[in-house]
């Protein structure tokens, strides 16, 4: 995955100076953590300061067993935030590609970030010959619930140089969410399986970072 | 340059690593609550005499919503292990406010009275105790004498003389039933084919409806029925005052007799005590009384004629009249009780604090002399419950416990005018202690599950087997019970299925016993091997 993005961002190129370069970008995104818009300023060529806001609108359902239980999962994950970030090009110096590298810092406050899973039987529970509809079984409802505000840390690849009044970056790098808050209630037949709460608290304590993998299109100013 | 990708892609891998390492679903056990069923009726068979009761028993559910009735496990084979009958109805099909389901359990035993108990599940009853007392056919017991005769049939199939034979009287039973079979008759199946052979073996039972006992051995178990034709011809509920009743069968070469030819005679004795509704006075020649009819395989009585009581030849007043069908006849009065509202019955009895305990609560007559109804109650603090298919005339209630002391006494003066009633059960003499029995149970690759529901008995450790009693219903693998004391030791007995599962001489060592069972773990004292077998195979069903 980095050596394709090594090859995509070497198609750019830079050959301007600093002074003429734009210093105000906007910018638009698709990431793994959403969709957004960033607004960029670079007073110097090796710092920028972005600003803006992400939105990840996220539903799927799907088959899974939990244990050798066939169930139907339907997940739904929102995540919006609102961010700033510092980018520093450490080897713009350098003649080669890795000129191009940016180091990012930054944080976000999430004015949205949970995910909600409703767990159901897939199918027809039969409790000795009494069949029992999954609608009759019950739901499993999991919810989770990260900190609001999350530091970024990552790095990229973009041009501090476009020659262009469009250019293309990447980027790559990680929230820190910490441990979420998670609850697990079930109803019906399975409210018993409020039991697995704590297992499930201890299972999504592994989900303390939210990765980002993001493509900006970048417009000058 | 190339240091610092490294560390960057290390960072990032774990990161990504972080959120991939762990399945959500790791280690989750979806658990199914095992109180599928939340209305249940046990059924507890006992021979009439304390005899063991045979193992294959046949248990079959008819009537009107038989659809909605399974056993306990979810099958709809019944099983009576150890003579437990547990029921269970449909999560899709239980009662509603208004809607009281109706069924009847048919249960046969090689040996034994066929037996068709009518059971009523209201709204809000999630439980009832059902005493079934099992009759051998040819044994007598503190309430019932047991006559046979063979009648000598002619080679056309009919009675060859008279033939006359009576119920014996006993220390127990004062009164008899006698039989008169003229020559001349043919006997009948069930489909009208005569039957042939060489003789017709008859037997006939009579009951002492004045015997307490006797009460559980009233067609039904009851003397409600909810299937009654009446002299009008209309069906409806009613109650039964039985002066005398009797159980006469017949056989032909094993094919059993449902009508005759031409009529049979039947001279009932009665019980002196009776007092007939009409008159309240004791029973006197020249009262008159109904007789109904009762068909064991259908569960419906059915008002056949009525009788001038009189002095038979032993100068014990009886009621004699002719028949030309079998079956089992009642004698006495009947109350109609269709239009009828069970009064609602709360127990008081903080002692129990959260226990359950399961009570003897009786119905007698105004005067205290006979008992109306029994039944076993598991009663809790502020359970609610309703005394169903009473009579409309005053009766007295009392509540034992199992050493028949008596707890709580009372009136009502009309049981069918629905009035709310709240008995407040006293505290037993004995210390009561609360003691709490916990099942937990691990199945091998799905951890912790939930256990099924089931009665659980108990009696005291070494005591014989005809002493179990019913210590309550473990709930989610829990039962607290104010029957066990800490320091003692109990046998105990669980019904699953066809299964019997008994745990011998265990101490209550404290009121908290908790017990959790694992393939890995513990598995019993006894047979250690066996129980881990029965643990896999009852885990498959998880």
């Amino acid at each position: 995955m980095l050596m394709g993005m090594h090859v995509n961002a070497q198609t750019a190129k830079t050959e301007i100076d600093s002074a003429a370069r734009s210093k105000f970008y906007i910018s638009a995104h698709v990431a793994t953590q959403g969709v957004g818009l960033e607004l960029k300023y670079a007073p110097v060529a090796a710092f920028n300061v972005r600003v803006g806001a992400s939105m990840l609108p996220f539903k799927t359902t799907g088959v899974y067993s939990v244990r050798s239980e066939p169930t139907d999962i339907s997940l739904k994950a929102e995540f919006s935030n609102a961010h700033a970030m510092f980018d520093w090009h450490p080897f713009l110096k350098e003649p080669s590609f890795s000129r191009k590298i940016i180091v990012t810092a930054g944080a976000a406050y999430f004015w949205k970030d949970r995910g909600d899973a409703v767990v159901s039987y897939r199918g027809t529970y039969n409790y000795g010959d009494i069949p029992i509809s999954s609608e009759e079984l019950g739901q499993l409802y999991g919810s989770v619930r990260w900190n609001k505000v999350a530091p970024y840390l990552g790095f990229g690849f973009e041009n501090a140089f476009p020659s262009k009044k469009f250019n293309v970056g990447f980027a790559i790098g990680t929230y820190y969410m910490g441990k979420p808050d998670v609850t697990l209630t079930g109803t019906k037949f399975l409210v018993r399986n409020n039991s697995n709460e704590a297992q499930f608290r201890e299972n999504m304590s592994y989900y303390q970072f939210l990765p980002v993998l993001q493509v900006n299109f970048n417009f000058s100013l | 340059m190339k240091k610092f990708i490294k560390l960057f892609s290390l960072i990032l891998c774990v990161s990504f690593l972080f959120n991939s390492c762990r399945n959500p679903a790791y280690e989750l056990n979806v658990l199914f609550d095992a109180d599928v069923i939340q209305y249940k009726a046990t059924l507890i068979l006992k021979d009439a005499t304390g005899k063991t009761l045979p193992n294959n028993i046949a248990v079959s559910i008819s009537g009107t919503d038989a659809a909605a009735i399974y056993d306990f496990s979810g099958t709809k084979a019944i099983f009576a292990p150890a003579g437990v009958i547990t029921l269970g109805v449909a999560p899709k099909l239980v009662p509603v406010s208004g809607k009281t389901l109706s069924f009847n359990v048919g249960i046969t035993a090689p040996g034994y009275e066929s037996k068709n108990i009518p059971v009523t599940i209201a709204f809000n009853q999630f439980s009832q105790v059902i005493n079934v007392t099992m009759l051998q056919t040819v044994v007598n017991t503190p309430a019932s004498s047991v006559a046979t005769k063979d009648i000598t049939l002619g080679v056309d199939g009919k009675s060859t003389v008279v033939t006359s034979f009576s119920t014996p009287n006993t220390g127990t039973v004062a009164q008899s039933t006698t039989i008169t079979v003229p020559a001349g008759v043919q006997f009948k199946s069930a489909d009208g084919t005569i039957l042939t052979g060489g003789s017709v073996s008859a037997q006939a039972i009579n009951f002492s409806s004045a015997s307490p006992a006797a009460l559980a051995l009233f067609p039904g178990g009851k003397l409600s029925g909810d299937n009654v034709v009446g002299a009008d011809g209309k069906t409806g509920t009613s109650f039964f005052l039985p002066a005398g009743f009797t159980d006469i069968q017949m056989f032909v070469g094993g094919v059993e007799v449902k009508n005759f030819s031409t009529p049979i005679a039947i001279g009932i004795q009665l019980d002196p005590t009776f007092k007939p509704q009409g008159t309240g006075a004791a029973l006197k020649a020249g009262d008159v009384l109904s007789i109904y009819s009762y068909q064991t395989a259908t569960g419906q009585f059915k008002f056949e004629t009525t009788g001038i009581v009189g002095y038979d030849a032993a100068n014990k007043l009886s009621v004699t009249f002719s028949t030309n069908h079998l079956t089992v006849f009642i004698v006495g009065d009947v109350v109609n009780t269709t239009t009828c509202k069970a009064p609602k019955v709360t127990y008081v009895a903080p002692w129990l604090n959260g226990s359950s305990a399961p009570l003897t609560v009786q119905i007698l007559s105004a005067d205290g002399a006979k008992v109306l109804a029994s039944n076993t109650v598991l009663v809790t603090d502020g359970k609610v419950d309703s005394f169903v298919g009473l009579p409309p005339v005053a009766v007295k209630y009392q509540v034992l416990d199992a050493s028949n002391t008596v707890l709580a006494t009372g009136t009502i003066a009309d049981p069918c005018a629905g009035a709310d009633i709240v008995i407040t059960v006293g505290t037993p003499a004995n210390p009561v202690q609360n003691v709490t029995l916990q099942l937990n149970v691990v199945c091998p690759g799905k951890g912790s599950i939930v256990v099924p529901n089931f009665d659980l008995f108990y009696k005291v450790a070494g005591a014989p087997n005809s002493t179990y009693a019913l210590l309550g219903t473990a709930v989610k693998g829990q039962i607290k019970t104010a029957l066990l004391k800490v320091g003692s030791s109990y046998d105990f007995r669980a019904t699953w299925k066809n299964e019997i599962k008994v745990v011998n001489n265990r101490l209550i060592s404290s009121i908290d016993l908790s017990t959790t069972v694992d393939q890995n773990g513990y598995l019993g004292d006894k047979s250690p091997n066996g129980n881990k077998a029965l643990l896999i195979e009852a885990c498959k069903t998880q």
